[in-house]
C-alpha cells in the first residue's frame, strides 16, 4: 500500500487460502441460522405494530419493515460470502483455517500444541448432514474451529487429528 | 490466642501421614472480629435509624445487641465447625485436604504439580497469628485447581511453603528440614522515592469522586434533597457560599483540595501495599514477592512458567516517567475463588521506567531487557487514520447518544448532546495519536515484541517458543487500508498478544520469523496488488 513508510521487499509474504473449501451444504445451514434470527427480529415488532394503536403502531411497523429488509439482505449475502471465505486444511504440522465474511480470520495451530479435538453437531447442522470440529490448544484464545464439514469427513478428520496430535512430542504448552 | 492444637509438628513429613488441623482458635477469632465488627457497624446504623421511632431504649438495645451477638455467634459457630472438620497432610507425593461439615470432600494434588504457594494475612489474622495458604498447580487459571488452607499458624504457613516448593528429587519427602535455607538473591527492594509515582493513577480522581458520591448518598438517606441536607451543615454552607461568591478562585481551589485528598489516599494505599516490598529469586527456581504493611502478602511465581514480561504505562503514570512491570506466565489466575481481581502478575510497585527495565532484565536473566533493547518498527500511517476514524465515531456516539436521550426527555438543554459530541470527538484525536505512537513490533533473539494502547501503553516481550498458534484478522476497513492484526496465542497471561494494524506483509513476515516453519507452508508470494485473501 502507498502509506507504507518503508520500501517493502520485492515479494511480500501473503497468506494463501487453505486447500479445502467448506461443504456447499453449509450455505443452507448458515442461511437457516440467519433466518432463525432475522424472522423473529422482524416478526415481533410487526405483531406489535398490528396490536398497538395509533402512532406507536406505525413506528413499530416501520421498524419491522427496516428489520425485515436488513434480515433479508443478511440472509441472502452472508451465507454465500461465508462459503467463499471458509476453508480449511490439515497437514502433519498444523491446522489452518479461514473463517468469517466481513471480518475475516485465519488461524494456525501447530499439531504439537493441540490438546483436545471435539466434534459438535447442532440440531440445525444435523439436518444438513454437517459437523463442526473444534481443535483447542493450551491458550484460552487459541481454539481453531472448522465449520460445515460433512459428517463422515469430520469423523475421519477427528481420528486423524487425534492420531497426529498424540504422535507430536511436547506437553502442549 | 494460640491455636488449640499440639505444638508445631516436628518433621511431620518424615512419618508422612500425619493429618494436621487448621489453627482453629485463631481462625475462629478472626471471624469473630470481622463479623462482629461488621454487624456492630450495621447495628449502630440501625440504632440511630430506630431512635426516631417510639421504641423504648431498652428494647432498642436488646434488639441491636441481641442481633449482633446472634449473627456473630452463628457465623463464628459455623466457622468453628468448618475448621474442626478440616484436616490436611503432606505425604511424600501428595498434598491432601479433607473438609466439609455436611458434605465431606477429599481433595489432593500431586506435590510435583505444585507451582505456587501464596500466603496472605490481614491485620486481624496477624494479631491472631494465622495465615491463609493458597496452593496452586498453575494449570489453567480457574479456582478448581487450587487448594486453600484457611488458616494455619504463621510459622506452619512458612514451613508448608518451603516444603511444597522445594525442588528436590520427586518423592523425596525426607530432605532435612533443619538444613539452613539456601541463599536467595534480591532483585528488588522498596525505595521510598518511588512513592512519588503512587498518586499518578486514575484513582487520584476516582476516589474523591466516589467519596463525594458517597456523601451525597448518605445525605439523601436523611430524606429530601441531598443538596439541601448538606447546606444545612454550617461549615459546608459557608464554604459553598464562599466558593460560589468568587468562582474563579473558589472552584479551582475545591478541585485542588479534592485532588490533594485523592493523592493522599492513593499514597496511603501505596504505602500499605508496598511496605517492605522485596522481590527475590529463590534457589528452587521461583520468584517470590513479599509486601504489605497491614495485610502481608507473599506470592510465588515458578520461573518455568514464565513466558515473558509486560511493561504497562498508563497515561498518568507515564507523565511521571513510571511503569508497572508484570509477568507473562502460565497459570497466573486473574481471579481468586472469591472472584476478586488480584495482582498476582505484578512484579514490583510502579517504578521509574529505567528501574523497571533493569528489573525486567534481572527477571529474564538477560543483560538487557528486550523491552529496552529491541528496536520497534512503527506501523503504517493508515493505522493512525484507522484510530482517528474509530475514535471520532466512538466519541460522537458516546457524547451524543446518552445526552441526546436525556435531551429528548427534557432533562438537559438541547445544545448539550452536540457540545458533548464535539468535545469527545476532539478528545479522541490526541488519544488516537498516542495510540498510534504506541504501535510497534519487533523481533528479539528469544522474544517477540509488541506494543500498543491508547490509555495504557503495553509493551510485551513474549518468548518465541511460548507461541502456540497464530490468528490473523482483518476487518473490512483494515482490508481497504492494507492493514492486518496478527495475534500470537500462548498459554500464558492473557492467552493472546496482538500486533495491531501492521502492514499486511510486515505482519505476516513478523509471524513467520517469530516461529520459523509454522506459517511458511501457508504463505505465497504476493501478486502485485496485495489485497484481501480468501474472498476470491
Amino acid at each position: 500500500m502507498s502509506e507504507t513508510t518503508m520500501p517493502g521487499p520485492a515479494a511480500e509474504p501473503r497468506l494463501r487460502p487453505p486447500r479445502h473449501p467448506s461443504d456447499p451444504r453449509a450455505v443452507g445451514w448458515w442461511r437457516t441460522q440467519a433466518l432463525l434470527i432475522a424472522v423473529p427480529a422482524a416478526a415481533v415488532p410487526a405483531v406489535g405494530g398490528w396490536l398497538l394503536p395509533g402512532a406507536w403502531g406505525t413506528w413499530a411497523l416501520a421498524a419491522a419493515a427496516v428489520l425485515a429488509v436488513l434480515g433479508a439482505v443478511y440472509a441472502a449475502v452472508m451465507p454465500v460470502w461465508r462459503h467463499r471465505v471458509h476453508r480449511w486444511e490439515v497437514t502433519d504440522e498444523a491446522v489452518y483455517t479461514a473463517t468469517g465474511w466481513l471480518w475475516q480470520e485465519w488461524r494456525i495451530a501447530p499439531m504439537s500444541r493441540v490438546q483436545t479435538v471435539d466434534t459438535v453437531r447442532g440440531p440445525v447442522q444435523r439436518r444438513f448432514g454437517l459437523s463442526s470440529v473444534t481443535v483447542t490448544t493450551a491458550s484460552a484464545a487459541g481454539a481453531v474451529r472448522i465449520d460445515g464439514l460433512d459428517h463422515a469427513l469430520a469423523r475421519e478428520l477427528v481420528r486423524r487429528l487425534t492420531e497426529t496430535a498424540q504422535a507430536a512430542p511436547g506437553d502442549a504448552t | 490466642m494460640t491455636a488449640a492444637r499440639p505444638a508445631a509438628p516436628k518433621r511431620a513429613e518424615t512419618n508422612g501421614a500425619r493429618w494436621l488441623p487448621l489453627a482453629n482458635a485463631g481462625t475462629v477469632g478472626v471471624t469473630v472480629v470481622w463479623v462482629g465488627g461488621a454487624t456492630a457497624g450495621g447495628g449502630a446504623g440501625l440504632w440511630y435509624g430506630l431512635s426516631f421511632t417510639a421504641l423504648p431504649t431498652w428494647a432498642l438495645a436488646a434488639l441491636v445487641i441481641g442481633g449482633v451477638v446472634l449473627i456473630t455467634g452463628a457465623v463464628s459457630g459455623f466457622e468453628a465447625l468448618r475448621c474442626r472438620a478440616t484436616r490436611y497432610r503432606v505425604t511424600g507425593e501428595r498434598l491432601e485436604l479433607r473438609s466439609g461439615v455436611l458434605v465431606r470432600s477429599h481433595r489432593s494434588i500431586a506435590r510435583e504439580r505444585v507451582r505456587s504457594v501464596d500466603l496472605t494475612a490481614d491485620l486481624v489474622s496477624r494479631v491472631f497469628g494465622v495465615t491463609m495458604v493458597v496452593v496452586g498447580t498453575g494449570q489453567q487459571g480457574d479456582a478448581s485447581d487450587e487448594l486453600k488452607l484457611d488458616s494455619v499458624p504463621a510459622a506452619e504457613a512458612e514451613r508448608l511453603r518451603a516444603l511444597l516448593l522445594r525442588r528436590t528429587a520427586p518423592g523425596d519427602g525426607a530432605a532435612d528440614p533443619a538444613a539452613p535455607p539456601p541463599a536467595e538473591t534480591t532483585l528488588l527492594r522498596m525505595d521510598w522515592g518511588w512513592l512519588r509515582l503512587a498518586p499518578l493513577t486514575a484513582w487520584t480522581v476516582g476516589l474523591p469522586a466516589a467519596a463525594v458520591g458517597g456523601v451525597f448518598r448518605i445525605a439523601s438517606e436523611f430524606g429530601g434533597n441531598p443538596v439541601e441536607v448538606l447546606m444545612g451543615v454550617g461549615p459546608v454552607r459557608a464554604a459553598f457560599g464562599w466558593a460560589v461568591g468568587s468562582p474563579w478562585v473558589g472552584l479551582p481551589l475545591v478541585a485542588l483540595v479534592l485532588l490533594a485528598l485523592g493523592a493522599l489516599a492513593t499514597t496511603v494505599l501505596a504505602v500499605e501495599y508496598s511496605w517492605g516490598y522485596r522481590l527475590t529469586r529463590e534457589p528452587g527456581g521461583t520468584l517470590r514477592a513479599r509486601h504489605g504493611l497491614l495485610t502481608t502478602r507473599s506470592i510465588t511465581l515458578d520461573e518455568r512458567r514464565l513466558r515473558g514480561v509486560e511493561l504497562a504505562e498508563p497515561l498518568p503514570l507515564s507523565w511521571g516517567g513510571g511503569a508497572q512491570l508484570k509477568a507473562v506466565a502460565t497459570g497466573l489466575k486473574r481471579k481468586t475463588e472469591d472472584g476478586n481481581e488480584t495482582e498476582r502478575d505484578a512484579l514490583g510497585p510502579p517504578l521509574p521506567v529505567d528501574r523497571a527495565q533493569a528489573l525486567a532484565a534481572d527477571v529474564l536473566e538477560l543483560p538487557v531487557a528486550p523491552t529496552a533493547s529491541v528496536p520497534l518498527r512503527p506501523h503504517p500511517r493508515a493505522a493512525l487514520r484507522y484510530r482517528r476514524i474509530w475514535g471520532i465515531a466512538g466519541g460522537i456516539l458516546l457524547g451524543a447518544v446518552p445526552a441526546g436521550a436525556a435531551a429528548l426527555l427534557g432533562w438537559v438543554p438541547g445544545w448539550l448532546p452536540a457540545a458533548l459530541a464535539v468535545l469527545f470527538a476532539a478528545a479522541a484525536v490526541p488519544l488516537a495519536g498516542r495510540a498510534y505512537r504506541s504501535l510497534g513490533h519487533g523481533m528479539g533473539e528469544r522474544h517477540l515484541m509488541t506494543r500498543s494502547g491508547a490509555y495504557t501503553r503495553r509493551t510485551v516481550a513474549l518468548r518465541r517458543d511460548g507461541v502456540i498458534g497464530w490468528t490473523i484478522r482483518r476487518s473490512p476497513l483494515q482490508r481497504r487500508l492494507g492493514l492486518v492484526t496478527v495475534t500470537a496465542t500462548t498459554a500464558a497471561g492473557k492467552g493472546a498478544y496482538r500486533v495491531r494494524d501492521a502492514a499486511l506483509g510486515e505482519g505476516l513476515a513478523f509471524a513467520d520469523t517469530a516461529v520459523p516453519g509454522l506459517l511458511a507452508p501457508f504463505l505465497a508470494d504476493a501478486r502485485p496488488a496485495g489485497r484481501a485473501e480468501g474472498s476470491g
